[in-house]
Order: structure tokens, then sequence, then C-alpha cells
């Protein structure tokens, strides 16, 4: 045998040798927690054998406390470049089974090459995180890694997309990456993420609570917002992924692609028509509205479980990807608070970064109201999807369906935030607020005076009526040109695709700046 | 007419007739047409609509 066949043979056996990461037993144990392992996640996102591995015989350098007796090659993640679906990504996938995931220096300098490659290639990344935190051995050296890490995250922010899937354990300070990121899933019951863990909880506020309760996927899904999505298992995560990219362009200077649809342009849907409720108090599904105007009524929900009185999500119309935007007047009667602010704007903000055009879909009674909001600072809040809308230079199409009253019709893609194309069902009432809070101010007086109780609820009506005739309904709006059109709700669907076409050569810019200052 | 000769289809499309003659119902115009047709351009290239670094 030739010394050259000796070195491939060499190569093929350290090869091998890398893929077995932390070893048989550690990989077993992985099973039996019902978790993958790094190359099993990375062989279910990636197109078949589309995965390029790089770094696969990095090794640590830590010399500390024995470590310098234990390398394995690849030091706890694998990274790379692959394809989804065709298209180009650059991903890593932490490996549980070598100290437990733990990133030391060399595993940030992993990590950071493919985000650098991305960045430069203007491809997505997505980071598969399953690891028990810093790599204590290396000391400052594993906290360097995790700033490189934030940084790269930072300047890579609407440049290219980051995704983030949490499939184990993700605390103390590598939460920030994730959060860093636009988008961030969780596997239930094999996931957490939280800066302390229970037991220093326990220590330090007497609070008993468990990883789930502290930091599950359920929890960040539906009460912190952390989470985006949460999914039943990994398979069901990784097809996530996969689905959402499938929203999204590659970078900041793409059109996200392109999906043909059968679903025509002059689909009309008669159930729209019918669909608001005669008393205003009554509720309707908003998701009815959206799956029957989208193509093939096939609509992806972003943050399905937090703050449900607002609905973010993409879809496709007319085959081009759009963010939807849509009150829920099912849930809270569709009322804007802290969360369901923060979560559009989030939302509206991604859109805008990465060539979206948003859809807004409006029925809003206002903000809510009351000393939890005002504390929890609902002005600073609901400012921050003031400013995305105001901010975004995206064609943006919103339609009013019933309610659009006060400082919340503004808020919500209204004209005068740079609205491209705004339209109004007939059934749309857009006014400072509605007809029984706008009586009771503006007649007051005359009603508390009336003492007959017949006569008092006569004014009352009478008041109310000459309300609504003035105010409540959308051609108000339309005689002073604050909308484009009132429109047949039967033929929104046809609108909005005819808007997005007529909008999809939009030119818009920004006046000079190093940054905004938006309210954070 | 015996009811039991009627078969359900013409039945139903009565109905629909009768509904639509008592709810009065119309429709507004719409041509159903995208006569706009996608074209390559620099007028919108993303990386022109790019904040600009003050002078």
């Amino acid at each position: 045998m030739s010394i050259q066949t000796d070195k491939i043979k060499e190569l093929v056996e350290r090869r091998k040798a890398s893929k077995i990461g932390g070893g048989q037993k550690r990989i077993d144990s992985q099973h039996q927690k019902g978790k993958l392992t790094a190359r099993e996640r990375l062989e279910l996102l990636l197109d078949e054998g589309s995965f390029e591995e790089y770094d696969a015989f990095v090794q640590h350098r830590c010399t500390n406390f024995g470590m310098d007796a234990s390398h394995i090659d690849g030091d706890g993640v694998v990274t790379g470049h692959g394809t989804i679906a065709g298209r180009s990504v650059y991903v890593f996938a932490q490996d549980f089974t070598v100290n437990g995931g733990s990133l030391s220096k060399t595993m940030s300098e992993k990590i950071c090459k493919v985000m650098d490659m991305a960045v430069k290639n203007g491809a997505p990344f997505i980071g598969l995180n399953d690891s028990g935190g810093a790599r204590i051995q290396e000391g400052i050296d594993s906290l360097a890694g995790y700033g490189e890490i934030f940084e790269r995250n930072i300047l890579a922010s609407g440049v290219i997309p980051q995704i983030s899937g949490i499939f184990g354990p993700c605390a103390g300070g590598a939460v920030y990456s994730p959060a860093l990121t636009d988008f961030t899933l969780m596997v239930e019951n094999t996931s957490y993420m939280f800066l302390t863990g229970p037991s220093v909880v326990k220590s330090v506020t007497g609070e008993d609570v468990d990883q789930e309760q502290l930091g599950g996927a359920s929890v960040h899904a539906s009460k912190s917002g952390v989470a985006h999505f949460a999914a039943h298992d990994e398979q069901e995560g990784i097809d996530t992924i996969k689905k959402l990219l499938s929203f999204i362009p590659s970078n900041n200077r793409e059109d996200a692609p392109f999906k043909e649809t059968e679903d025509r342009t002059d689909r009309t849907d008669d159930l729209l028509n019918e669909i608001i409720p005669d008393s205003p108090n009554k509720a309707y599904d908003m998701y009815k509205v959206i799956r029957s105007i989208v193509d093939d009524g096939d609509f992806f929900e972003v943050h399905a479980k937090f703050a449900k009185n607002i609905i973010v999500g993409f879809a496709h119309m007319n085959g081009r990807s759009v963010g939807i935007v849509a009150n829920q007047p099912g849930v809270l009667a569709g009322v804007l608070d802290i969360n369901a602010s923060r979560k559009a704007a989030r939302f509206v903000r991604f859109c805008d970064a990465f060539n979206i055009p948003l859809v807004t879909l409006v029925d809003v009674p206002g903000f809510l109201c009351g000393t939890q909001q005002e504390y929890g600072a609902i002005i600073s809040n609901g400012a921050k999807l003031l400013y995305a809308y105001g901010e975004a230079t995206v064609p943006k199409v919103t339609v009013t369906l019933r309610k659009s009253y006060g400082g919340a019709h503004i808020v919500m893609s209204c004209k005068q935030l740079r609205g491209d194309v705004n339209y109004a069902w007939p059934t749309a009432n857009i006014a400072v607020m509605g007809a029984d809070g706008a009586v009771g101010v503006l007649y007051g007086k005359e009603i508390k005076a009336e003492e007959d109780p017949e006569k008092k609820k006569a004014l009352i009506a009478e008041k109310k009526k000459e309300y609504d005739d003035l105010f409540c309904n959308p051609y108000q709006a339309a005689q002073k040109g604050y909308i484009e059109d009132v429109i047949e709700p039967r033929n929104t669907r046809f609108r909005i695709c005819r808007a997005l076409e007529q909008l999809s050569s939009k030119s818009e810019g920004l006046p000079a700046k190093k940054h905004d200052n938006l309210p954070l | 007419m015996e009811a039991e000769k009627v078969d359900k289809q013409t039945l139903a499309a009565i109905t629909m007739a009768l509904h639509l003659y008592m709810t009065d119902e119309v429709h507004d115009t719409e041509p159903f047409v995208i006569t706009i047709r996608r074209k390559q351009s620099f007028w919108d290239d993303r990386s022109r609509n790019f904040r600009k670094k003050p002078v």
C-alpha cells in the first residue's frame, strides 16, 4: 500500500471518528430522551446529499481542569452548508453528546465561520441549539465566544434571515443568540430556555418551579412570546423551519420565492358578504377571512399561541409571499394590548426588512385600558407597532372590515403611515370611537339631565343613530381620500391581489440616518 | 305540484332563486382581470431602498 493510500485511509478513519461525536453510549442516551443527534437533525433538515461539513477536525485548545487529555474532533458542533428545496443555507447543530454541547471558544469560531459565510453569500442561517451552556473550564474564552456570535447575529440582522431551533437545553447567556435571531422554534417537553435554572430561582426567590414551567416550549410560545413556534416533536420542528423558509427570501436584496398556484385571483367568496354579525359586539373568526383570501387557503401562522388577539403569519397571494397582520375579534374583541403590539411590530419589521408586502386586515376597537396595561408601558409598546408600520417601505395594503377606532386606527397601517392602498368594507366604522362612548362624551350633560328613564333611553338611541349615521361608516374616510375605495367583501381577494401587482414596482426610501431610535 | 315528485336539486334551485329574490342580492362590479404585466426593472432595486448614510 502506498503512502498516499495510507493517508487517504487515515482521512476516512478520522472522518468516521468525527461523526460519532461523544460516542455510541451518549448517542443512545440522547435517543432515550426522545432526542435526535445533531447529524440526524441536519439529515432531516437539508436536501439529501447536500450537506458539506466544515471544520469536522477542529479541536478545543483548553488545558484547564484536565481538558487537554480529552479531544473530540468537531468539538461539539456540526457546521456547514446545505440546501433546503434547492436553496442555499448555512447551518450549525450543537452536539449534546460532546461535553453536553457546551460552548468552547473553538465551537464559537466554527459557528462564526458559517455565519460569516451566510452573510457573504446572502443565504439564510439556521442554528439548531442543544447545549448545556458555556464550557466552564474555558472561563472567559467561552464568554468571548458567545459575544462573537451575538455580534454576528446583530450585524446579520435584516441582511439574511436567521432562524433558531431549540432542540434541547439553552440556558444562561446562550439564550441571547436565539433572542437576536428572527424566528425561534422550540420542541415541547425536550427543550427549554431560561437565563437562570430552577435551582437558582429557588435559592434566590424561593419560587418552586420546574424546567418546563420556567422555560418550556409551551411557556415561551404562549406567555413570553420568546418562541415563535412550538413543535410537538423534532420532526415537526424541522418541517416547520422548512415551511417557514418557503415564504421568505434568502437575503434582503431578493424577493421571496414565487409559488405557482391554480387558485384564481378572480375567485370570489360569498361567505365574506355575510361574515360580519349585525351586532357590533359580536365576534367572528378572522381566520375564515384570511383563509378565504389567500392562495389555496394556505396560511402559515407565526406566534399562533401568543397574543391571540392579533394574528400574524405568511401566505401567498397570486403566488407572491405576503405578511398578514389581522386583528382577531374572537379574542379580547381584537383589542391591541402590549403583547399584541410587540408581536405585530416584530413581524412587520421582519417583513419590511425582507421585502415581503404587508396585508393588514383591521377590526380593532382600540387599545386595552387599565393600570396593568399602562404600568406595563402600553404607550411605548403600542408605539412600536405604530413605528414599524410608519417606517415600513414594502407595499402595504390595508382592508378595514369593521371597527377601526381612535389611536388603534392610526396604528393599524392607516393611510397617513404611508399605507399604499387602503380599502374598507361597507361594514367599516372608521371613527375616533364607537357610538356608545362618543354619545356619552358629546351628550353626557343632556343625558344626565333627563330624569325620565324612557326619554333618557330614547335620547341616547337618537344621539347614537345620529353619530352612527355621521361617523360609523367608511364613507367619511372615503370622502376625504383616507381610503382608496369601499369594496364588496366577496371581492377582497381580487382587490388585494391587484393592488399587490400594482405595487410590485414600489420604491420608497427613508431619510438618511445612522439608525432609527424606535421606542424599544 | 306534489313535493315528493320534485327532486332535491330542483328544490335547492328554487330555494336559492327565492332567497336571491327575497334578499334582493346585488353585487358590486369588478373586472376580475389583472392587466399588469410583471417586469424586471432597476426602479425597485432592493439595495437602492436601503438607508443612505448621512453625509
